[in-house]
């Protein structure tokens, strides 16, 4: 049964009629093109690459479950205490290469070793410091059973930890992935930007796991205190998300014992550590991919081909009309799409409003933001000050330190503002269908879920899926990444310069220094708070580039969208009105082509349909 | 209408329906009509000289004021009294004795376990601060103590809060926690002003003055507002004992703040809510008598079954608070172990990062001056945040119970007669309100009448509600938590600070350069593991306990008087037919006086 659907789907699209016929009724593309785009759907069924990135916080033994259970031997490196958030994809091959393959930012590539120590160099904040290396991302080959069927894993770190360049990788990596693997810990629960990342990748993709990652000192009521708490987080993240009967399972698993079970050849312990459970389930629901994939092709292809027999149909009917039946019908026609279109531009003038609106907002917002958390901060750095931390590297690293929450507070902020933001949209958007000349049942078929995935696959040949959702979806994603977010922890490079100068003297005794750090806090204030200053103005700044850049994102989309509706009316018209005519000169040879014509039509639905 | 009038109006009526704690209620608001006053917190470090400042409002110094911490207990000074002053201290029960200048003075610099607060009740210098209650507060050298806790419950009763800072001493980091402090407690009440009185100043002080900027300076960075700034001067050696700094300016500013437009109008208005409150809730409780009165003995078998509702929600309920204190007592068990696990990673790979210290002393300052408190503190809020993610969904669970309650209510009741079907909506209103958000809300509707919210409900309000007793008692609300939360962790971090800096003080004048690193990483882990056994013991003996006790309570103040009023209504003798239409005579008459105070208010 699988094999036949594939095999009809397949011919189908290789058929070279398919593209004639497509371009000859709908008219919107030229067989070339058509020609082109079926080609890539195609290829896209055969390649079996199915992307599913790790997403969790370092620390959390991500990269720990990953060896355990893609390797027989240390492969990513797992004590960095800190790692450039480099992704790692994990691909199969039967015979793995001993080396991963680096690419860089340029398209340049080189190969390393794959050994752990190797990778270690581009991983590693220490040796590849801020990414000087410039890498977007590694590869390396495994041959374990779990990638068989195309599954490939990458390593990524949460969004929120990310700095610009890099989301915009991982970004494209959700945007082609089929599900992913949130890694949790047992303590803390999800966090709030944990939840922010599970609410902006979990609708966008077709399965999300959740591995909860036990530490080998947890007990089970520990684990399992810990999974419920995660799963009630997750629950409610559903809730709000409205992501219907999504599964909320928490898998539990061992990171630890799965790694040293696989170096150990262990099987048995490999099972009690979790991970044969959760590849099980991985790979139960990985068998369903490849099905979905080739299900909403299919249910494309019907779908078209049910338009492209309703053209037909018309152009049939109209050979029957006189000129003037013809150009009443247009123009009746031509008369509801203008209230369509109306619709549509009085969707997208309040979708405008609303833009404006959330600007507005989100600018007092990061106002009083930026005045208490300048407020704060000053206020940190005097007690440190007080303290006796007046100097050099030591100043440096606690402004790092206190940095990182009001930062985390005001990106957190946005995200949540963003999405919520796009919630509105899609609701606003969420009974709009896309102009049709003559209704067909099939569209509405489509599930909403499948004609995201459908647009992930298909972005750059079919622009819009069945509604403005799955557009307002990806333009949510696509406006927001694209701004320079990491580059707000820039200034404490400067600090740390300004103050570098002076060192700390010998040891005086501990009443004498009181008078000392005394007065040489007075000193270092102005300095640390010019610091304090350019930290928040920074960070300010590019919030606030990111929310313009955001929202004039949307409003451009929303633009070219009308613009494409508009045209593709127009073309549609003009195609009718020309085959009307040319049609009319050969009128009894034209219809035996027409009923030929169908007559494949029919027979391609049935194969489908079969 | 004025409030006095509906109040006077409502005496009577309480008096006949016999509800003591309204009766005092009403009392006090009636009081507070009366006799205008203005409640001011004096806040200042042990040796700012608070004292000094608000024995210049008197006509002779009253209060302890040596260069020594002084008084270590809470003083009111209430204004309103003769020129003669009388003692009194108030116990733990809330009992108020009197005493003698020299018992009072003794009590002053060393309060007995017994004693919640001291009071003088006395005449002040000049008439027009005769308004004035003032709360001398114990000086305090570290926030991080069980004052704190009392502060917390002071300030945000106060119509005006003053901070005095030392000239001499400035603003350092005391200072800094305490306006912290202050600022976090006052910021649900922007009416609250406070006032900044920079004492023993230089003659003379021009406003531009170095140090007094950077007083300012500071006191905004905590507050986000500029507060009004007072100076007061020195006092010179050569005036004679007692020295009584010339603090007028200061009772005369304030005065002049409580007095403002603004300021009377904000109180006449609470004082308006609360009188509304107040009558709309004894409307709400006649209703439910007279509802009582005419069920028939047929209905009672509807009403018992609500109650059983009741109770076995309140058995779930209960069965559900002690589920999620077992969830907490293993969770942040796990959260504490893991978490310093995590820091003695962390501090092992900094510490032994030698290319990144110039010497030993560099790398102490920095473990004891920041990174031991922000390690730590970062458990203690992850800790937090487990404590506060579980009692949301426990809040959660609870309105899924009493909603269930509600439904199965409901039901029953579909075919009871018109009072019997009354009385259960009544029920029903009452439960879904108070479950949700647990009892915060319902605490809330107390104060904010039927469906009303008490959103804005101002110090005033709580100062008159709290004042009349036990109303307003250790509650289950979101600020509990936050300050739960935040007396953890700030206790947490003083542990610390005892036990880990000395340690690392005196290994650091000890031993040899060349082992500073590997022995410093031992004492830390030694003492971090203290640390860990007194998270695990707060946490344990004290924090869990707290919470488990005021989810309880929390449980008990949706149901329990619900299910008692409701038993005993079956047991009412429903013949008493008199009794019905006197209350419903009185429920009337506190409709008009509702009605009455509306038009007032528009």
């Amino acid at each position: 049964m699988k094999n036949y659907e594939e095999n009809a789907v397949v011919s189908l699209l290789a058929d070279k009629e398919l593209p004639v016929l497509h371009a000859r009724y709908i008219g919107e593309c030229t067989e070339q093109e058509m020609g082109e785009q079926y080609k890539m759907i195609e290829q896209k069924i055969g390649a079996d690459r199915f992307v599913l990135p790790v997403i969790g916080v370092q620390g959390s033994g991500k990269s720990t479950f990953l060896n355990g259970i893609c390797f027989n031997q240390p492969m990513l490196p797992i004590d960095a205490a800190e790692t450039t958030c480099l992704p790692v994809e994990i691909t199969y091959s039967e015979q793995p290469s001993k080396s991963a393959k680096v690419i860089y930012k340029d398209g340049r590539t080189s190969e390393v070793p794959a050994v752990e120590d190797e990778l270690a160099k581009f991983v590693h904040s220490q040796e590849n410091i801020e990414n000087r290396l410039e890498v977007d991302r590694i590869i390396i080959e495994s041959n374990a059973n779990i990638l068989k069927t195309g599954i490939v894993f990458v390593d990524l770190p949460g969004l929120g930890s990310l700095t610009a360049a890099n989301k915009d990788t991982t970004i494209e990596y959700v945007e082609e992935a089929v599900g992913a693997i949130f890694f949790l810990r047992t303590v803390p629960p999800i966090t709030r930007s944990e939840a922010n990342d599970i609410k902006m990748i979990w609708p966008r993709v077709v399965s999300a796991f959740f591995v909860q990652n036990r530490w080998t000192d947890e007990s089970d009521v520990e684990a399992e205190k810990g999974r419920e708490g995660n799963r009630r987080i997750i629950e409610e993240i559903r809730e709000q998300g409205r992501l219907g009967d999504k599964n909320t399972d928490v898998h539990v698993v061992n990171s630890y014992k799965a790694h040293t079970s696989s170096l150990e050849d262990n099987q048995a312990a490999f099972d009690a550590s979790g991970a044969a459970c959760f590849l099980k389930e991985l790979s139960e629901t990985g068998v369903n991919w490849r099905q979905n994939i080739l299900q909403s092709i299919r249910d494309r292809l019907a779908n078209e081909l049910n338009d492209i027999k309703s053209k037909l149909d018309i152009q049939r009917s109209d050979l029957n009309l006189s000129r003037e039946e013809i150009e009443k019908q247009i123009k009746e026609e031509r008369k509801l799409f203008e209230e369509y279109i109306q619709d549509a531009e009085k969707r997208c003038e309040n979708a405008e409003e609303k833009i404006d609106v959330f600007t507005q907002e989100h600018r007092a917002k990061l106002n009083s933001w930026k005045n208490s958390a300048r407020r704060k901060l000053r206020n940190e750095m005097r007690t440190r000050l007080r303290k006796g931390i007046t100097d050099g590297p030591m100043l440096t690293n606690v402004m790092m330190d206190l940095q990182q929450d009001p930062h985390d507070e005001a990106w957190n902020e946005l995200d949540e503002d963003i999405m919520k933001l796009s919630d509105e949209m899609r609701e606003d958007f969420g009974d709009f269908q896309t102009w049709q000349m003559q209704k067909t049942d099939g569209r509405q078929t489509l599930h909403i879920e499948k004609a995201t995935r459908w647009e992930s696959l298909l972005k750059p040949t079919f622009s819009i899926g069945g509604t403005a959702i799955g557009f307002l979806a990806a333009a949510a994603v696509a406006g927001k990444y694209a701004a320079v977010a990491g580059s707000t922890l820039g200034p404490i490079g400067t600090v740390g310069g300004a103050i570098l100068g002076s060192v700390i003297g010998a040891w005086i005794g501990s009443k004498s220094k009181k008078v000392v750090v005394n007065s040489r806090a007075e000193n270092r204030e102005p300095a640390i708070n010019a610091a304090i200053d350019e930290f928040i103005e920074n960070t300010r700044k590019a919030i606030k580039a990111e929310v313009e850049r955001f929202c004039a994102g949307i409003k451009e989309d929303l633009d070219d969208w009308l613009n494409q509706e508009r045209d593709r009316h127009e073309k549609e018209q003009k195609h009718r009105l020309s085959n009307y005519e040319s049609g009319r000169e050969e009128k009894s040879s034209r219809l035996e082509d027409l009923k030929a014509d169908k007559l494949k039509l029919v027979e391609w639905q049935n194969r489908l349909s079969c | 209408m004025k409030p006095i009038i509906a109040i006077d109006g409502l005496l009577p009526i309480l008096e006949e329906i016999g509800d003591q704690e309204k009766i005092c209620v009403a009392n006090l608001l009636k009081n507070r009509i009366d006799f205008p006053s203005a409640y001011l917190t004096v806040v200042g470090e042990t040796s700012s000289g608070k004292s000094s400042i608000i024995n210049g409002l008197l006509s002779e110094p009253l209060l302890p004021m040596e260069a020594t911490p002084t008084n270590g207990t809470v003083v009111h000074i209430d204004c309103s009294g003769e020129k003669s002053p009388q003692y009194f201290v108030i116990d733990k029960n809330g009992n108020r004795r009197k005493l003698g200048y020299q018992s009072f003075q003794e009590l002053c610099k060393k309060p007995d376990e017994e004693c919640l607060r001291l009071e003088i009740l006395v005449s002040p210098r000049l008439e027009h601060h005769r308004k004035l209650h003032v709360f001398d507060t114990p000086g305090f050298n570290s926030v991080v103590d069980e004052h704190a806790e009392v502060l917390t419950d002071f300030l945000p009763e106060s119509d005006v809060i003053v901070f005095v800072v030392g000239y001499r001493q400035g603003f350092g980091q005391v200072e800094q926690e305490l306006l912290d402090m202050i600022g976090e407690a006052t910021k649900a009440d922007p009416s609250i002003e406070i006032v900044l009185v920079v004492n023993r100043a230089p003659a003379n002080l021009q406003m531009q003055n170095k140090r007094l900027v950077e007083i300012k300076k500071n006191a905004f960075d905590c507050l986000g507002i500029e507060p009004s700034c007072i100076v007061v001067d020195s006092v010179s050696p050569e005036q004679p004992e007692p020295r009584v700094p010339e603090s007028k300016k200061v009772w005369d500013e304030i005065s002049k703040i409580v007095d403002s437009p603004e300021r009377t109008s904000t109180v006449k208005e609470k004082l308006h809510f609360a009188a509304n409150s107040l009558l709309q809730e004894v409307e709400m409780e006649l209703e439910r008598l007279c509802l009582e009165l005419e069920i028939s003995p047929e209905d009672r078998k509807y009403i018992l079954q609500n109650v059983k509702h009741l109770s076995d929600a309140r058995e779930k309920c209960l069965n559900r608070v002690k589920e999620a204190t077992e969830d907490l007592r293993v969770l942040t068990r796990t959260a504490a172990r893991r978490g310093v696990d995590g820091i003695k990673k962390t501090l092992k790979q900094e510490i032994e990062a030698t290319s990144k210290w110039h010497d030993k002393e560099l790398c102490l300052n920095w473990l004891n001056g920041h990174a031991l408190q922000h390690e730590t503190r970062k458990v203690c809020k992850g800790i937090e945040q487990i404590i506060q993610e579980r009692l949301n969904s426990l809040d959660k669970e609870i309105e899924e119970i009493a909603n269930t309650a509600v439904k199965n209510i409901e039901r029953d009741t579909e075919l009871a007669s018109d009072s019997a079907r009354k009385l259960a909506a009544n029920i029903v209103r009452t439960v879904l309100f108070r479950a949700s958000g647990m009892v915060a809300k319902s605490l809330l509707s107390k104060l904010g009448g039927v469906g009303g919210t008490a959103a804005g409900t101002g110090n005033l309000v709580k100062m008159v509600v709290k004042r009349a007793g036990k109303m307003f008692g250790k509650t289950f609300k979101r600020t509990t938590y936050t300050k739960i939360g935040r007396f953890f962790t700030k206790k947490m971090i003083k542990k610390l600070n005892v036990g880990l800096m000395v340690a690392v003080e005196i290994i650091a004048t000890v031993l040899e350069t060349a082992t500073w690193q590997k022995s410093t990483r031992k004492n830390l882990t030694k003492e971090l593991d203290k640390f860990q056994e007194a998270m695990l013991e707060e946490l344990e003996k004290k924090t869990l306990p707290e919470i488990d006790k005021s989810n309880k309570n929390g449980v008990h103040e949706i149901f329990d008087d619900l299910i008692d009023t409701k038993k005993k209504a079956c047991e009412l003798d429903h013949e008493k037919k008199s009794t019905l239409e006197r209350y419903r005579i009185l429920q009337t008459k506190t409709n008009e006086l509702i009605g009455s105070m509306k038009g007032a208010h528009s």
